[in-house]
């Protein structure tokens, strides 16, 4: 780099210098804004594109829809074509049959639209196919053919490569669905479709004919008449309709994408949020204690004419310096870390809440440079009051040396500040959420940081007295100790900053992990649990249910199915759940939090919610609700309880089967099964006879067994990997908080370089001065290890109270790891004394001379 | 492209009047009922649809005049039934049985080129439906209507954000049964014919929307009916046809149906004219010759928009309204054609009458 000013370059010498004094503590400081930049963006950037996949996917099937008309679960009855082709405002309305199937060779399904090209050529023309040029058998009119189907091109290649078709490609396509197979044939193509996407097209008539969905419709997409807006149009028409279903933008389901991921990102914000503040905190310990070491240099150029503020612009010229290197780092980082998330589990970090093909990640320089201006700006607010206290001190002050602590005086009424940033914190926490995005939290965790480590002074005057006889190298240490509490104070900062990281996250994550255990433990009764593994079978009938519940092994087997349910249009659908509960048994089969009540009001069916449903749509125990089912159903209900759910975050409900279908004479689809063999028989047994009773039925082989265990280790497992980053990061602040132990200590030491000579004068040894900066070093750190488990454990209860309820709206009971946490004390205590120890070895002997010399001679 | 060739099908027979268009690969499994000399027509009820057959189209074309208009203006509208070949054992209320489909164009000088607006739809669903119950013909698509209870009377009603029409049309003459009472032939072999009756000089009157505009128009539409389930022949590339209304109360319909190889005679020929008094007059020889042609900038495709007609000793000029009327109507009924209004005079250069000249085939043979 070319420099023509002088005062560049000096600029730059200084640095170098800075950096030469204090390499550790600069890298380390680099290294954690690097980890919140990184991490930051990285969240940043998984959501940025979750997001775009998202509103891609509602763009490609809505296409020009100006509403789209959807049933409340599953299915609309096909006659609201007439009602919706003839409602006034209406341009045109196109019918849509939208579902998965198995198709025969391949493992993942396959989504299969049905559509009338005539109206849908209108609004979504990318989905209709385009016919093979040159065949001559695809019928009259291959896209209304009751046996064409258009493939996309992804779906087209897997085929190709799967079968050993003719140089044409496929010419047959075969469904399964229920046991059911269909034969189509390949008529064209859907050259529109998704890179990835396997996405199959045929005409509605064929679709309902074939694959038993004579009758009813998915979804209608409206084109309104120009004039017409879609507020308009709602109000108008939508009570009219709200039996049947209700009338939604396609950008309003492009926000209900987004909550989909939000609760992710609150926990990962968090810990961005945290890590840059630590980098702060190291880069303002750093220039801090350097103030005064550096007070000759800043004297020389002040002698020189360099003005106070020029001084000022230096340091901070150098916070920004870390903070723009960290960035860079981050940026980088973050980049790495969020295409390997991507790749590794897609952009919904595995929820799979988006089926459509490959993920992919794009640069956007925007918001790199943003996440850079992050790092910066942690760096720099953490440089103001080192650069304020260089400007600000008399020349005659920078000469004389020895003024460290001196120059800290302000940190004496600190605390005072720091009292009311904690107030403020404890505050915070009332602030509801807004959404999903827990704001009260992340201000409580922001605050409570500048409050608890602006106390570290006033613990240190507090608990460290000075001793009133000096009469051991450990009452030598506090009274080094106790003399100079803001430069204890200022030095800790960063080291109680990571350690608060890594207690909070550490006993959130374990409560966290204890809560789902006990969960599982509750929520699996069953010795033994059945799914379906299958080739295209999505319901276990009533026949097959029956034979199983007969078995001579079987002493009792219960079925149940799902289905989703929208409430509220801008929120992601809750799940109805149909299985055999009777009222005197649920709160034995359902984790019950908090009151319930024992029986439902008159003309009412008993439900039991999950938590979300209580934080969402405000749900309570007694409460009567109604809930909108398909073709006009409403069921009439009574709310019995609260249970906790950590596996459906957007709300459950649980209504008995049996009650259902006699009320209302409606059944779910059952997809699972649980069964309690007799006493005499093994599950293993129990299962071999389910397996041998489905022989000659489709069920043969159909049916995957488990037992709680298998599950439960399978659900903690998901639950490990999916905070692995967070463990990854946790051993990262470890890292970081040892090194900052470490080189904090160091320095301090090295600045003392005058007090060793003269105790070296007085006769103590080497060995002796090791000792006595290693109990220094012993005290400072459990006075940080103190404030930091403090601090931790505080940020803790935040997590696991306030920003996981409001986010994810579900609780979880609270755990302290204590061992872990006696442990990690310990470590911390070790390691700096250590750390200090062996990065001390080396210098001391020769710099008790030298420093004699230097200031004397 | 993919629209084309769905339309194009599925429309089979559309698009013009008189003649039953060719469906080439098509193994029909459906059967369907064949026009048959010995099927006598009743009327009113066969000015209702006729489900049986494949295809059938109810087609008017008219001259227009308004007080807030200079010049005349063309009117034409179609509304089309198709029978698709598919199963009819399909309980889905969506199996595309039957289709309707319709198109409707104005032609103004002052425009320059055809105000255009078009539909398709399977029947029995989504506001598509025909009643015959009450009325000989209600056909109803969302925004589209054509109905007559009676066969007296008709009124069609067209809402699109293009254009829309509000227009009565009132029988004056007796309806004209084409051919043989009604049976009329297209081609040489039997099968290739229709059903087709005629109601000429229909007085007319209603709006128009134009442009957020709407404009009172009178005058005389021409109405053809036409049913049929038959094949164009395999050597036919396209036709000419034209209906005109003579000065006098005359009406003329005649048609020839061009051979792919061009220096070739026509395929079939076939012309007949009405008195104001119903005597018809079928003329032994019809030949279309080209006087002047005029290419689409935007297809490229040349049309022979002025001909001279020779029939028999009557020799007639056909010059157009305006030059384009081009009509693209590859989005509902899979066509590409001229169809336009025009002004026929004797060879001596007297006013005889006006009327609608089609002429399809001249981007590629008709033939699918």
């Amino acid at each position: 780099m070319m420099f023509k000013s002088p005062s560049n370059m000096l600029r730059w010498q200084l640095l170098l210098g800075a950096l030469k004094d204090q390499p550790f503590k600069w890298l380390i400081a680099t290294l954690a804004i690097a980890v919140g930049v990184g991490l930051g963006l990285a969240v940043h950037l998984i959501h940025k594109q979750a997001l775009e996949q998202f509103n891609l996917g509602v763009r490609q099937f809505s296409g020009q829809a100006d509403l789209q008309f959807l049933p409340h679960s599953k299915e609309l009855p096909d006659s609201v074509i007439n009602t919706l082709s003839t409602l006034e405002g209406v341009s045109l309305a196109a019918p849509v049959i939208d579902m998965e199937v198995n198709v025969h060779g391949l493992e993942k399904p396959v989504r299969l639209l049905g559509l009338d090209v005539f109206t849908s050529a209108g609004v979504t023309p990318n989905l209709i196919g385009q016919v093979r040029e040159g065949d001559t058998n695809l019928g009259e009119i291959p896209l209304i053919d009751n046996n064409a189907i258009f493939l996309s091109p992804a779906l087209m290649e897997t085929l190709a490569n799967n079968a050993h078709s003719s140089a044409k490609g496929p010419s047959n396509l075969t469904t399964v669905l229920n046991s059911i197979e269909q034969t189509w044939a390949i008529a064209g193509t859907v050259p529109a479709a998704g890179a990835g996407q396997l996405l199959a097209v045929a005409d509605i008539a064929a679709v309902q004919w074939k694959l038993g969905q004579l009758g009813v419709l998915s979804r209608v997409d409206i084109k309104l008449t120009e004039g017409m807006s879609a507020q308009q149009f709602r109000d108008r028409h939508q009570a009219q309709l709200l039996s049947l279903g209700r009338f939604e933008t396609p950008s309003e389901q492009g926000s209900r994408g987004a909550s989909v991921s939000q609760a992710y990102r609150a926990n990962l914000s968090i810990l961005a949020m945290v890590a840059l503040l630590t980098g702060g905190f190291l880069s303002f310990s750093t220039q801090m204690l350097a103030v005064a070491q550096r007070s000759r240099q800043w004297a020389l150029l002040a002698a020189m004419g360099m003005t106070s503020r020029s001084l000022q612009k230096q340091v901070l010229f150098e916070s920004a310096m870390c903070g723009l290197l960290g960035g860079m780092a981050g940026v980088v980082l973050g980049h790495g870390l969020a295409l390997l998330i991507v790749q590794s589990l897609g952009v919904d970090l595995g929820g799979g809440y988006f089926n459509s093909g490959k993920s992919s990640l794009d640069f956007h320089a925007q918001d790199a440079l943003l996440f850079l201006g992050f790092g910066m700006a942690a760096t720099v607010l953490g440089g103001l009051a080192p650069a304020k206290q260089t400007g600000n001190m008399a020349l005659a002050q920078r000469l004389r040396s020895g003024t460290e602590e001196n120059g800290l005086a302000f940190g004496n009424q600190a605390h005072r500040v720091s009292l009311v940033l904690c107030l403020i914190a404890v505050a915070c926490l009332f602030i509801p959420p807004y959404g999903n995005v827990p704001v009260g939290g992340y201000l409580a965790v922001a605050f409570g940081l500048f409050g608890g480590i602006g106390l570290t002074g006033a613990v240190v005057r507090v608990f460290i007295p000075a001793p009133k006889h000096v009469n051991s190298l450990l009452a030598l240490a506090r009274s080094r100790l106790s003399s100079t509490p803001n430069l204890l104070a200022v030095g800790l900062s960063g080291v109680v900053a990571s350690f608060a990281l890594v207690v909070a996250m550490h006993v959130m994550i374990y409560s966290f992990r204890e809560s789902l255990d006990a969960w599982l433990t509750q929520v699996l009764p069953a010795p033994m649990y059945l799914k379906m593994n299958g080739d295209g079978l999505r319901t276990i009938p009533k026949d097959i249910q029956e034979k199983i519940a007969k078995l001579e092994e079987v002493d009792k087997a219960e079925f149940w199915g799902q289905q989703s349910l929208v409430l509220e249009p801008s929120r992601p659908a809750a799940e109805l759940i149909a299985r055999p509960i009777e009222l005197n048994m649920a709160t034995q089969r359902l984790p019950l939090t908090g009151e319930f009540i024992s029986s439902p009001k008159a003309g009412e069916l008993a439900v039991w919610v999950s938590e979300p449903m209580t934080d969402i749509y405000g749900y309570q125990a007694g409460d009567s609700i109604s809930l909108p089912l398909d073709n006009g159903v409403e069921l009439q209900a009574t709310v019995m309880g609260v249970w906790r759910d950590y596996t459906r975050q957007h709300g459950a409900i649980v209504v008995d089967k049996n009650a259902l279908s006699s009320t209302l004479g409606l059944a779910l689809n059952d997809t699972q099964g649980a069964v309690w063999p007799k006493p005499n028989a093994s599950t293993k047994n129990t299962f071999k006879a389910i397996e041998t009773a489905m022989a000659g039925t489709p069920f043969e082989g159909a049916f995957d067994f488990a037992e709680p265990s298998e599950i439960r280790e399978l659900s903690l497992g998901i639950f490990d990997r999916s905070f692995a980053v967070t463990y990854l990061l946790e051993v990262a602040a470890v890292v970081i908080g040892l090194f900052g132990v470490g080189t904090t200590f160091s320095a301090m030491a090295l600045q003392r370089k005058r007090e060793f000579a003269l105790l070296g004068a007085l006769g103590a040894t080497r060995t002796i001065l090791l000792k006595l900066i290693a109990r220094e070093a012993l005290i400072a750190s459990a006075v940080a290890a103190g404030i930091g488990l403090l601090i931790g454990l505080a940020f803790a209860a935040i997590l696991v109270f306030v920003v996981n309820p409001q986010s994810f709206h579900w609780t979880m009971e609270w755990h302290t790891p204590w061992q872990d946490l006696v442990l990690m004390v310990l470590v911390l205590l070790l390691m700096s004394s250590a750390t200090v120890t062996l990065a001390l070895k080396g210098h001391l002997g020769n710099q008790v001379l030298l420093q004699l010399k230097e200031d004397w001679a | 492209m993919k629209r084309r060739t769905l339309l194009t099908s599925a429309a089979a027979g559309l698009a013009f009047s008189g003649i039953p268009r060719a469906l080439a690969a098509a193994v029909a499994t459906r059967q369907y009922m064949q026009p048959s000399r010995s099927n006598p027509l009743g009327l009113p009820r066969d000015h209702g649809p006729h489900p049986d057959f494949k295809t059938e189209w109810w087609y008017f074309t008219g001259w227009f005049s308004s007080k807030a208009l200079k010049e005349p203006l063309g009117l034409q509208i179609t509304f089309f039934r198709s029978a698709p070949d598919v199963p009819l054992e399909n309980p889905s209320r969506f199996n595309p049985s039957q289709l309707l489909f319709a198109h409707a164009a104005v032609a103004m000088p002052s425009v320059g080129k055809l105000k255009h607006a078009q539909i398709i739809r399977r029947s029995g669903s989504g506001g598509v439906a025909w009643q015959t119950s009450k009325q000989v013909l209600n056909l109803q698509m969302p925004g589209w209507q054509l109905s007559s209870e009676t066969g007296d009377t008709w009124h069609c009603d067209i809402q699109t954000p293009q254009l829309g029409l509000k227009m009565s049309m009132q029988q004056t003459q007796a309806p004209w049964l084409q051919g043989d009472k009604g049976f009329s032939r297209k081609g040489p072999s039997p099968e290739q014919s229709s059903h087709y009756i005629t109601l000429p000089h229909l007085k007319s009157s209603g709006t128009l929307m134009l442009d957020g505009q709407s404009i009172a128009v009178d005058g005389e539409f021409w109405m053809d009916h036409e049913w049929s389930s038959t094949v164009l022949a395999d050597n036919a590339q396209g036709w000419d046809w034209v209906g005109l209304h003579g000065n006098r109360g005359e009406s003329l319909m005649a048609f020839q149906i061009r051979n792919k190889a061009p220096t070739a005679p026509p395929v079939w020929v076939h012309g007949a004219l009405r008195s104001e008094d119903q005597q018809v007059q079928n003329f032994e020889s019809v030949k279309f010759t080209p006087q002047r042609q005029w290419r689409s900038t935007r297809t490229g495709i040349q049309y022979p928009i002025s001909q001279t007609l020779e029939l028999d000793d009557l020799q007639l000029v056909l010059e157009p309204l305006m030059d384009d009327q081009e009509l693209d109507a590859r989005s509902s009924t899979g066509t590409l054609y001229w169809e336009g209004a025009v002004r026929v005079k004797t060879r001596d250069g007297k006013h005889w009458g006006r009327g609608y000249l089609e002429m399809t085939g001249y981007d590629r043979p008709m033939k699918l």
